[in-house]
């Protein structure tokens, strides 16, 4: 090779080319760390939320289950019991109390 | 593009590792395109403002790299346009065209002191610096950068057929003027 450079050039070439690059750019890394924790404390927000909602729809399918099932009882099934059999369904404290009121004058 | 090249220059992408993966690149391509740049301006001061002005060029303009070729392929581009920008504003500051100042930078070459050859090596300096610009970039990386000319095809974007020809014209220029002198 015919040309060369000066003693220790390419050391100090990577310095001054990586001491330029780095001041080009800090703000906008921070800005992005920033950035990314914000994205972050958004979906985790989000899913809480949603976490939550499902949660309540489940409890209020239940719940409707739960009062349609009774609803089911007492206007349907019931109308098709005979007094017999509906004090076999009942326990006796439950009897106790309607014999109380078959005693009132 | 290989895997290990698109972990690298998704390395480069990302912000949190860009720095460090941008001193490797400089690390590990520093000297090829020192090299090349020098033998398009011949002057280590030139060659010095253009190697970084081609480094900064790359690292801001990474995140439009689009992986179409390999990246030094992407770099080796880069550095020969920053090499004949540089050529066009000194030559244009000067009054001179591009030609005329790169012929000029030879003939001082002698008296350069990071030049190292003998009289036979100012002579072909001399010698290719009279070649028309395309194909004095292309007989430097053929003949003293070795290199194939399918990758000088996609450097320079020029089918292979034209490099060759181009590469013969140079030659058959650089033997005539060489045998004239001797």
């Amino acid at each position: 090779m015919d040309f060369n450079v000066p003693s220790g050039y390419f050391d100090t070439l990577e310095e001054a080319v990586v001491r330029k690059a780095r001041s080009l750019t800090p703000p906008k890394t921070q800005e992005r760390k920033a950035t990314a924790l914000y994205y972050f404390a958004g979906i985790a927000a989000s899913l809480t939320l949603v976490f939550n909602l499902i949660q309540y729809q489940q409890n209020q399918v239940i719940e409707i289950e739960d009062q349609a099932l009774n609803d089911y009882i007492e206007s349907y099934y019931m109308d098709n019991l005979d007094s017999y059999e509906m004090l076999s369904m009942m326990e006796d404290a439950e009897i106790e109390l309607l014999s109380d009121f078959s005693n009132k004058p | 593009m290989s895997t290990s090249q698109s972990i690298f220059v998704n390395a480069l992408k990302d912000p949190i590792t860009k720095e460090e993966a941008f001193r490797l690149l400089v690390s590990e391509y520093k000297e090829r395109l020192y090299w090349h740049i020098r033998k398009l301006v011949l002057d280590h001061d030139d060659a010095n403002d253009v190697i970084q002005n081609t480094f900064i060029k790359i690292y801001l303009n990474i995140d439009g790299f689009k992986e179409n070729s390999a990246l030094f392929t992407w770099m080796y581009r880069i550095a020969t346009n920053e090499a004949l920008n540089f050529i066009n504003s000194k030559a244009s500051k000067m009054g001179l065209q591009n030609q005329d100042w790169i012929e000029a930078k030879a003939d001082r070459l002698m008296a350069d002191s990071y030049f190292d050859g003998d009289e036979a090596a100012h002579l072909l300096q001399k010698v290719v610096a009279r070649l028309p610009e395309k194909q004095r970039i292309v007989f430097n990386m053929k003949y003293f950068d070795g290199m194939t000319y399918e990758a000088i095809a996609e450097i320079v974007d020029t089918s292979v057929g034209a490099l060759k020809a181009s590469y013969h014209h140079a030659v058959k220029k650089i033997k005539t003027e060489l045998n004239d002198k001797f």
